[in-house]
């Protein structure tokens, strides 16, 4: 019996005593075997604070089940029993799962339980209970059925959020964003760097960093997470949304590829023990599913938003990039990799499973600039490794030329249409058609857009900096705007964040900036808008951002009390 | 291999009854229809090609030639020679890896290079020949661009030439599949034939029927649908444009590195190419066959390509030197003189020799034999 329909009987009339024994643990969620409903655990004995110190979470949702996280903080514990109750409605009274997990030191006390919900494309409100104390409410929402006919969805986008650089105003506005399905986040959710480094000298007290130095070891990363978690904004979006995240450089060091990073010298020790750590903290700290059980390292993996989207989401990062190239030649040489062979044929299989179950739209969830940033395009001839402009950064798929080509041969080949393509990392807004060779007027048209085979939307950072001034941002605009002739907008200077809105007909980029990051304000402003057309493959400019969703379910409510009352 | 056995397949398969078998699998039986590819898959293609009426079969010999249609001496030379070993060890049949007629091709199915080049040279060998299109077959100059695919639709007529010079010439589409023996529901062998000419050409052809979009990838999606669904105990496949060599050409990803900067189309290194032949045959098929060098070739089996072998067989008209011989390693590369090679399948295991013929003399002598037991399930 497959999972889902075991789940729509029991959906339909057993009691929450099968539902929580599908699930306890995520261990045990493939157990699909009824029985009762397990007895809650004893807690230990506990007279301290609340231990629920850094919020709670949710990410990787699938039509029947969803990450759900915590973190207990109770120093001297340790096995720390923990309870997680979902509820399908608001009021917290008709309560669909209910299991127990163990917060463990070898874990850093985090706590995450996959339990299977019986409702696909469904918001569920969630609570933990531990220790004689209630968490915050959290609320979270199923994906639809793989073949579900979808009329619309809608994401937030996000990428680099830095802590010292500023507060995470973006964090809060996507928190009081009622109709989101779901909040990706494309990576540098952390930063590496030590007090005072990349950091707002105006802020220094405001925000410091914990650890004071830059962070190498395991230690050192899980403190920086509990930093980050620590903030108010920060945790209020992850209370109100499930997150779908992939990690980019920060998450271990500046430039990181998969056997070394620019931010990484050899006093600082092997780099892999280095990356062991960090993956090994991102994993713990983050609301994501693991892809398989032994393997931390892979993380893309893909989601079927019904027929509507397949969102696959990749990791340009650590599984398989090569080192960065230093010399323009050295961007051409066909053997050097981005995603790595693995990857790039999950990639190409994953194109042609959503091609063929009929997807709408394939959306490409990464980290680095697939279009590329030159000064000055000329038609691209690999045949004479000359062409295609100047680039500038080579960290971007710039640096990975015949990796760029693979992916946009294969679309191209495939005659694929509606790929979209999101991006962070550059701390800036971007519109952008996707074209072989963007340069070369008998491939494409910079007037009609003909001859792009995909957009992409490049999401500004939460907080970490670009541009100095609007000025200087403008200035590089109307430079950059000719220079590259399939660049349709750039914005250097605003934080913010990426609406993105997702129809059968339309897929539509709405960026918000926020006002500032300097100081704790909720006002953020309407900044661009672009869409494409279900079919056309190329950018057109809209007026104005989308309307609100029709139905949306209302946020999380505050907890009204955090003590449970119940035996400690 | 039996050689009542041997005889009565040969029958079969120059039988009129095969001709149709062979259509089912992939070509039209119209023959005034160019043939891009695979026709019409609507049809449901005859279950079990050549191999319908054997009840089993456990062995198979045949001999694997390329780049061979000179009409010069040098084809004669090893058509000889193949007639030697043929009759010293028996074969089945003949596989020809490309460049079937030099240097331009074919200008219709009538054409009298169809005699002077294939059908003189080997008319002491009654077996059926199964060919694949190399770059030369596609092209209207010496030069072998391959930008001119619609004159390889002659080579695909010809298969279907009522009044033809002999029965042996076998290309019923310009990418095919064919099963060799064994019961109807699991064939003792499956050969995957590709048109790897449009995929690879040094310049684009104008008409965009042979576009990636509308052909190579069409194609890829075709023959991995071939390879997955295929349950043939021995799987081999076929392409004219090496997936690794150590010959002139070099691997595919980076084909003709020195020469490119002659060559406009920007797929003339291979790179779509190499992901075909990986995405369809890694692991999943037993050897892969190619040409395009003029040298002998078995390279050790890459990770990109997991347990399948890679042989190169393009020697069979021309004489080349290797390249970079250490560009792949080898388990055996020979270079300026003719040759072929000769495959025994069994039931677990594969003998493949090979066979070098002196261009001056034209004595032939066996320069490498290996027997492996089978690796892929």
């Amino acid at each position: 019996m497959k999972r889902r329909d075991f789940l729509k009987i029991t959906a339909a009339g057993i009691s929450i005593s099968a539902l929580a024994a599908c699930g306890g643990s995520s261990e045990s969620s493939n157990q699909l075997q009824p029985h009762t409903k397990p007895e809650l655990p004893s807690m230990p004995s506990y007279n301290g604070p609340n231990p629920f110190q850094h919020g709670v979470a949710s990410g990787d949702p699938l039509a029947h089940q969803v990450i759900i996280w915590t973190r207990i903080t109770a120093p001297e514990l340790d096995e720390i029993p923990v309870i997680l109750r979902v509820f399908s409605d608001f009021d917290l009274s008709r309560c669909v799962y209910e299991g127990v997990e163990y917060a463990r030191s070898q874990h850093d006390y985090t706590v995450k339980f996959d339990p299977l919900l019986p409702e696909a494309n469904t918001t569920y409100y969630y609570q933990f209970e531990s220790l004689g104390y209630f968490s915050p409410i959290g609320r979270t929402k199923t994906i639809p059925e793989q073949d579900e006919f979808i009329q619309h969805a809608r994401l937030a986008v996000l990428a680099c959020s830095n802590y010292p650089q500023g507060y995470f105003n973006v964090y809060r506005k996507v928190a009081q964003r009622e109709d989101l399905d779901a909040v990706l986040h494309l990576g540098d959710y952390i930063y590496e760097y030590g007090q005072g480094e990349y950091a707002d000298s105006k802020l220094t007290t405001e925000r410091p960093v914990d650890p004071p130095h830059p962070i190498i070891s395991l230690t050192d990363y899980r403190k920086r997470y509990a930093l980050y978690r620590s903030d108010s904004d920060l945790q209020e979006c992850h209370r109100q949304h499930p997150f779908i995240c992939v990690w980019d450089d920060h998450e271990i060091a500046d430039n990181t590829w998969k056997d070394g990073a620019a931010n990484h010298s050899t006093s600082q020790g092997d780099f892999n023990e280095r990356k062991r750590a960090a993956i090994q903290a991102y994993h713990e700290w983050m609301p994501i599913r693991r892809v398989m059980p032994d393997n931390d390292i892979k993380i893309y993996r893909s989601f079927d938003y019904g027929n509507l989207f397949t969102l696959m989401m990749l990791d340009t990062r650590v599984v398989g990039r090569d080192e960065q190239p230093t010399l323009p030649h050295e961007a051409r040489d066909p053997h050097r990799q981005l995603l790595g062979e693995e990857q790039e044929r999950w990639l190409f299989d994953e194109l042609e499973r959503s091609d063929g179950k009929g997807a709408r739209w394939h959306i490409l969830g990464q980290q680095v600039m697939l279009a590329p940033l030159t000064l000055g395009s000329l038609p691209d001839n690999p045949n004479w490794h000359i062409g295609g402009g100047m680039k500038i950064n080579f960290d971007q798929w710039d640096g990975y030329q015949t990796s760029r080509r693979r992916l946009l041969n294969r679309i191209q080949s495939m005659a694929l249409d509606n790929v979209i393509v999101l991006t962070g990392d550059i701390h800036s807004s971007w519109a952008m058609d996707v074209s072989l060779d963007p340069g070369n007027l008998a491939v494409y048209n910079r007037f009609t857009g003909e001859g792009s085979l995909a957009v992409e939307f490049v999401t500004p950072a939460v907080s970490s900096p670009a541009a100095p001034t609007k000025g200087l941002s403008d200035l590089a605009m109307a430079a950059l705007i000719p220079l590259n002739p399939h660049l349709k907008w750039v914005d250097l200077f605003h934080r913010g964040y990426i609406v993105l809105d997702i129809t059968p007909e339309q897929c539509k980029a709405d960026w918000f900036h926020v006002n500032t990051v300097r100081s704790r304000e909720h006002i953020e402003k309407f900044a661009r808008s672009y869409l494409t057309q279900s079919g056309n493959n190329r950018l057109q400019k809209a007026n104005s951002p989308s309307s609100p969703k029709a139905i949306a379910s209302s946020l999380a409510p505050q907890s009204a009390a955090t003590k449970s009352g119940a035996a400690v | 291999m039996n050689k009542d056995r041997r005889k009565f397949l040969r029958q079969l398969v120059l039988s009129g009854g095969a001709i149709t078998a062979l259509s089912a699998c992939g070509g039209s039986s119209n023959s005034s229809i160019p043939h891009i590819g695979q026709p019409d898959s609507t049809k449901e293609p005859a279950p079990n090609g050549t191999g319908q009426g054997i009840d089993f079969t456990d062995e198979l010999a045949f001999l694997v030639i390329g780049d061979m249609g000179t009409g010069n001496d040098g084809q004669y030379k090893v058509a000889r020679a193949m007639e030697a070993v043929i009759a010293e060890k028996g074969a089945d049949f003949v596989l020809c890896t490309g460049d079937n007629i030099y240097e331009q091709g074919v200008s219709s199915a009538d054409d009298l290079a169809f005699l002077e080049k294939f059908e003189y040279p080997y008319q002491n060998i009654n077996l059926p020949f199964y060919l694949c299109l190399g770059n030369h077959d596609n092209a209207c100059t010496p030069l072998g661009g391959g930008s001119f695919n619609y004159r390889g639709n002659y080579q695909v007529d010809y298969h279907y030439k009522k009044d033809r010079y002999s029965n042996k010439w076998k290309m019923p589409a310009r990418y095919y599949t064919h099963h060799f023996g064994g019961k109807t529901d699991k064939p003792f062998l499956e050969l995957f034939v590709v048109d790897s000419n449009p995929l690879t050409s040094f310049y684009q052809d104008a008409d965009p029927k042979f576009s990636w979009p509308n052909y190579g990838y069409p194609q890829q999606r075709w023959m991995r649908k071939k390879v997955q669904e295929s349950n043939a105990h021995w799987k081999l496949a076929m392409s004219h444009v090496p997936y690794l060599s150590n010959g002139k050409h070099g691997n595919a990803g980076n084909l003709d590195a020195d020469l490119r900067w002659l060559f406009s189309s920007p797929d003339a290194d291979g790179m779509q190419y190499k992901l075909f032949i990986e995405e369809c045959f890694k692991d999943k098929v037993d050897v892969l066959f190619t040409g395009h060098d003029h040298v002998m070739q078995w390279l050790k089996p890459v990770e990109s390509m997991g347990k399948t072998e890679i042989i190169v067989s393009g020697a069979g008209g021309k004489t080349d030197k290797l390249k970079n011989k250490h560009l792949n390693p080898a388990h055996f590369q020979q270079e300026n003189e003719y040759g072929f090679v000769w495959v025994s399948l069994k039931q677990s295991e594969m003998t493949i020799s090979f066979y070098g013929v002196n261009p001056n003399s034209g004595e032939y002598h066996l320069n490498y034999t290996k027997t492996q037991t089978k690796l892929i399930s």
